[in-house]
């Protein structure tokens, strides 16, 4: 059998899986610490892109600065989340989901009315390819990739090491317990709005030189992510890092050796297994107050 | 903020209804204006590069029109244009409140999902529907008021097939790659159909879901395949130029865009077999028309806009023959046994052989290919030649 | 004053004037208005669905999907098979009512959020098996050409009327099935299970028995909604039944009112009006909606329906506040 073409997809499934983490990462570090599911993370996602390529094409910036300003920005809006609807209704998840629906509708409104319904093309930034022993990628996806993989290692870091992120992870653990040892769940749930958004919109501007900027990516990128979540469990990080980069591979193989909708396949059968075996996700506990 | 104010707001919203509603009355005065319903794309991709140029086009075609005469009675063309966003759901839509609101016996849905949808309310209702890019098992004796002024990939297609063997006569083999969609299917299966008669063997067929951004697992296995020929948009070819592909690749469509898209030096050579805006063949007309547009607008000429424009002269000339406005069966009559004078030449309908009814009309045939970033000429057939072409590929 | 009626006797009372508008309406508005109350019909009954299912402490992110199944099951039974009506109505509803059945029975055992986002995921799922299976669905064409429906030899055509009044009949029907279960003992399990899941189960309800049951019966009436709207629109594609269209089932009975059987008819009427009349503002459109159910979730989360406790709540404390000026003053 080509050897190539093995690696060669298990590149290319390495990149999806990165993709895919960076949306369920944000999605579960909201689901852990500030208690709500972020439905409108893939449109975060779709801001993080509108704006680098409002900033980069419009303005004219460093693409690389465009990028980092709609993190900051992004980042900052989701804290903004976090104060308005989502604080209130932590722990109410009819009234979360009925507020990320609402605040989808105003960035859908937004964008359109501040840019257009058109697909907007944010040209390539390194153009250009690596081949060797017959495996090739773009430089851009190799980008994507070490970002993709950079971001999740030194998010992994942070909760582990920090003092913020050990405070972040006993605050999703046991939310009482930890307020009893004095971390402050506002604080603790912005950080993590912040970074999960963040962590959103790095997602969409890196993705923006390749797959362009519009407004239909938001659901797809959603509901991938809901899918690592799910079997990933919802409150196990690696769980759903892992669960990303299954997803990626698992679709990636299935593409190149069947066919496109193989993968697709492939990746809810996966999902129904778990569904079947472990309701709660392969890594995840049952939460509290879920 | 208190709870009356929530009130408030939304009485003001309710006003603001009203008034809309209001304001809408007030404007639909009519002064002998036969209304024209379009269905386009106008948000995303597909807006962008075909729907809102075509918008324009329409609208500078029909001051270019001005008034029209039809039995001695002077009437304008009243546009009215919506976003169909190339689906289903949004061609029953906009068919819907086209005929039921607006009242018009004209409508054009482009993109075969928004055509195939809207089909049973156009033909209950007697509303003729021009459609483009739709497959051929919408049209037929069954289906009278559905017609394509546009090009058909049905009569396309073999003339590309034609140059390819005869100039290119080492390409043997064939993949299609294009997106799980009636447009897709349409294209696609007009390839798949007329291989076989040229003795091309066709080595893949791949629909590619709709949703679907990441193209190199998919551009993975079909360069592992080969194909001497691809038959995709430049977004798949870009990933296979990629990942090594050299064989050679057909397209309907092309824009300046595509070619820095993907950069000119992997789409050397390309063929395209649709008519485009582009070329030094191009008829005068044409191409005066689409300077004054892109003077206008700014805008990129591709194919919505060419195809739009021309139908909406050709409609025109249609009702001048005719002798009428709302006798559709007149109407169709006179299409289908008269021709008609446009800026590509003489037209007429055809299509009793292949679809057993002459509603689709016949253009003449081209094939382009990318040379040197330009647009060159290199193959072209006359519509009643490749017209006899496709019925003998197809029987 | 000699005239006094009971509390029933109004709400019978206003319930028949409602009746008889809505029934003669339809003959004083243009077609597209008929349109219109269609969709509100429409949206109705599912959204009404989908509230019965919230009254046992669950919610679904999938329900249009149901209806999809339903719309599939019956243009595919009018294409292929028999074209009549009342058969693909009640296919429709079989079939969507058994699937929900088959896969509640696995997803109904886990918690609130996660059946949410499984549902969710089911809804894709079917998409996607709709679009791949091409041979018996159409692909991402769908079915085409599903023709009008003629019931008892009266031919529907396109007239929008008598579409109206085939979905308000389906309204009712699921309404009454739907409110009588509870109103009934089944529907005291429900509430019980809705508000504290174990104490319910030591009190000896099979609370999986009773979800599973809610469920089915909600996507069985979903069905129904879909075939109806495949012999409307005359024709089924994946496209119409998404994700984002669940959400909007969902929106419209939350905004009317989730504890209030009325809840979701009310908001699927305000919501859908809402949206058709603001068409003449197309691109500001959503602005408006997201900014309405903003104000509804933080001003009134109940829902509209709460609207005259809340006045009341607010109205007594204006009351207080001005006694407590007056009585300082004096």
């Amino acid at each position: 059998m080509d050897v190539a073409l093995y690696f060669q997809a298990l590149l290319n499934g390495v990149l999806l899986g990165s993709l895919i983490s960076l949306v369920v990462v944000g999605l579960v570090l909201v689901l852990g610490v500030a208690r709500v599911f972020n439905m409108a993370h893939g449109h975060v996602l779709v801001m993080g892109a509108f704006i680098t390529w409002a900033f980069y094409i419009s303005i004219g910036i460093n693409y690389w600065l465009a990028v980092i300003i709609a993190m900051v920005i992004v980042g900052m809006g989701g804290i903004v989340l976090e104060r308005f609807p989502f604080r209130r209704f932590q722990g109410n998840l009819i009234a979360g989901i009925v507020a990320a629906v609402g605040i989808m509708m105003l960035i859908e409104s937004g964008t359109t009315q501040a840019w257009g319904t058109e697909t907007k093309i944010v040209g390539s930034i390194w153009a250009g390819s690596t081949d060797f022993f017959g495996v090739v990628m773009s430089n851009w996806r190799w980008v994507i990739m070490g970002v993709g993989l950079t971001m999740m290692a030194g998010l992994a870091v942070y909760m582990q090491r920090s003092k913020m992120g050990k405070a972040m992870r006993a605050s999703a653990s046991d939310p009482e317990a930890a307020a009893l040892q004095g971390i402050n769940s506002v604080t603790v749930s912005r950080l993590a709005m912040f970074i999960g958004c963040a962590l959103a919109a790095i997602g969409g501007g890196i993705m923006a030189p390749i797959y362009g900027v519009d407004l239909a990516m938001a659901m797809p990128w959603i509901l991938k992510g809901i899918l690592a979540i799910v079997i990933g469990g919802p409150g196990s990080l690696g769980g759903c890092m892992a669960a990303a980069m299954v997803l990626g591979l698992t679709e990636s193989y299935f593409t190149t050796f069947v066919n496109p909708q193989a993968g697709y396949i492939a990746m809810f059968g996966m999902l129904i297994a778990v569904i079947l075996v472990k309701p709660w996700g392969l890594f995840g506990r049952p939460m509290p107050g879920l | 903020m208190k709870w009356w104010l929530s009130v408030v707001i939304i009485a003001f919203f309710y006003l603001a209804l009203f008034i809309g509603v209001a304001c809408k009355a007030e404007e639909a005065e009519e002064v002998k204006e036969v209304k024209f319903g379009w269905g386009l794309p106008l948000s995303g991709a597909a807006g962008a590069l075909l729907g809102i140029p075509a918008k324009q086009a329409l609208e500078l075609a029909n001051e270019w029109i001005g008034e029209f005469t039809v039995a001695g009675e002077r009437y304008r063309w009243n546009l009215l244009i919506e976003d169909n966003m190339w689906t289903g759901a949004g061609g029953v839509a906009t068919a819907t409140k086209f005929i039921y609101e607006d009242g018009v016996k004209f409508m054009t849905q482009s993109g075969a999902d928004a055509a195939g949808a809207a089909q049973t309310i156009v033909e209950e209702s007697g509303v003729l529907m021009d459609t483009a890019a739709a497959p051929m098992e919408f049209f037929g004796p069954d289906e009278p008021h559905s017609i394509q002024i546009s090009p058909t990939y049905l009569v396309d297609t073999p003339v590309l097939f034609k140059y390819v063997t005869t100039t290119y006569p080492e390409v043997k083999t064939i993949a299609i790659a294009m997106a799980d969609s009636a447009f897709g299917h349409s294209v696609g299966e007009a390839a798949i159909d007329a291989a076989p008669y040229f003795g091309l063997d066709v080595v893949a067929v791949e629909w590619i879901p709709v949703g679907v951004t990441e193209l190199y697992p998919l551009a993975t296995k079909l360069v592992n395949i080969n194909p001497d020929l691809i038959i995709c948009d430049v977004v798949v070819l870009k990933s296979m130029r990629e990942l090594g592909y050299k064989g050679r690749t057909a397209y309907i469509s092309w824009g300046e865009s595509y070619g820095e898209y993907i950069g000119y030096e992997y789409y050397q050579d390309a063929m395209i077999y649709q008519p485009n805006l582009y070329g030094v063949d191009l008829p005068h007309e044409v191409r005066a028309f689409f300077v004054e547009l892109e003077q206008r607008y700014g805008g990129e000429p591709t194919q919505d806009p060419y195809f739009m424009a021309t139908t909406l002269f050709l409609l025109t000339k249609v009702l001048e023959k005719a002798g009428t406005v709302d006798d559709m069966d007149r109407i169709l009559e006179t299409m289908h046994t008269e021709t008609f004078d446009t800026w590509i030449g003489p037209v007429h309908f055809g299509g009793e052989e292949l679809i057993g009814v002459n509603n689709i009309m016949l253009w003449p045939a081209a094939i382009h290919e990318i040379r040197e970033e330009e647009y060159t000429p290199v193959f072209e057939m006359s519509a009643d030649e490749a017209y006899e072409l496709a019925v003998e590929v197809y029987k | 004053m000699g005239l006094h009626f009971t509390r029933r006797q109004l709400i019978i009372g206003f319930l028949a004037i409602v009746a008889v508008v809505v029934i003669a309406l339809p003959q004083f508005l243009s077609q597209y208005w008929v349109m219109v109350m269609v969709m509100m019909a429409t949206a109705s009954a599912l959204a009404y669905g989908f509230r019965f299912l919230i009254t046992t402490g669950r919610f679904t992110m999938g329900h249009a999907c149901f209806a999809g199944i339903g719309g599939y099951a019956a243009a595919l039974l009018t294409t292929k098979v028999v074209e009549n009506f009342w058969l693909a109505l009640l296919m429709g509803g079989l079939v969507a009512g058994l699937v929900a059945l088959g896969i509640g029975a696995v997803i109904l055992r886990v918690p609130g959020l996660m059946f949410a986002i499984i549902t969710m995921a089911v809804s894709e799922i079917f998409r996607y098996l709709v679009i791949m299976w091409r041979s018996l669905s159409g692909g991402i064409t769908g079915v085409l050409n599903i023709k009008s429906p003629s019931i008892a030899g009266f031919n529907f055509g396109i007239d929008q009327i008598p579409y109206f009044y085939l979905i308000l009949g389906i309204l009712v029907v699921s309404v009454l099935v739907m409110y009588r279960m509870e109103r009934s003992r089944i529907g005291l399990a429900f509430h019980a299970m809705r508000q504290n899941d174990p104490l319910a189960q030591h009190l000896g309800i099979n609370i999986f028995r009773y979800r599973l049951l809610c469920f089915s019966v909600a996507c069985f009436f979903a069905g129904f909604v879909g075939a109806f709207q495949a012999h409307y629109w005359h024709y089924v594609s994946p496209a119409t039944y998404t994700v984002m269209d669940s959400f909007m089932v969902f929106i419209y009975a939350y905004v009317g009112g989730l504890m209030f059987p009325a809840g979701p008819i009310v908001g699927s009427c305000l919501l859908v009006g809402l949206s058709e009349g603001l068409r003449m503002a197309k691109e500001i459109a959503p602005l408006f909606y997201g900014g309405i159910l903003i104000l509804v979730i933080f001003w009134l989360p109940g829902g509209i329906l709460t609207l005259p406790q809340e006045s009341r709540t607010q109205w007594r404390k204006v009351r207080t506040f001005f006694a407590r000026v007056r009585a300082r003053a004096s």
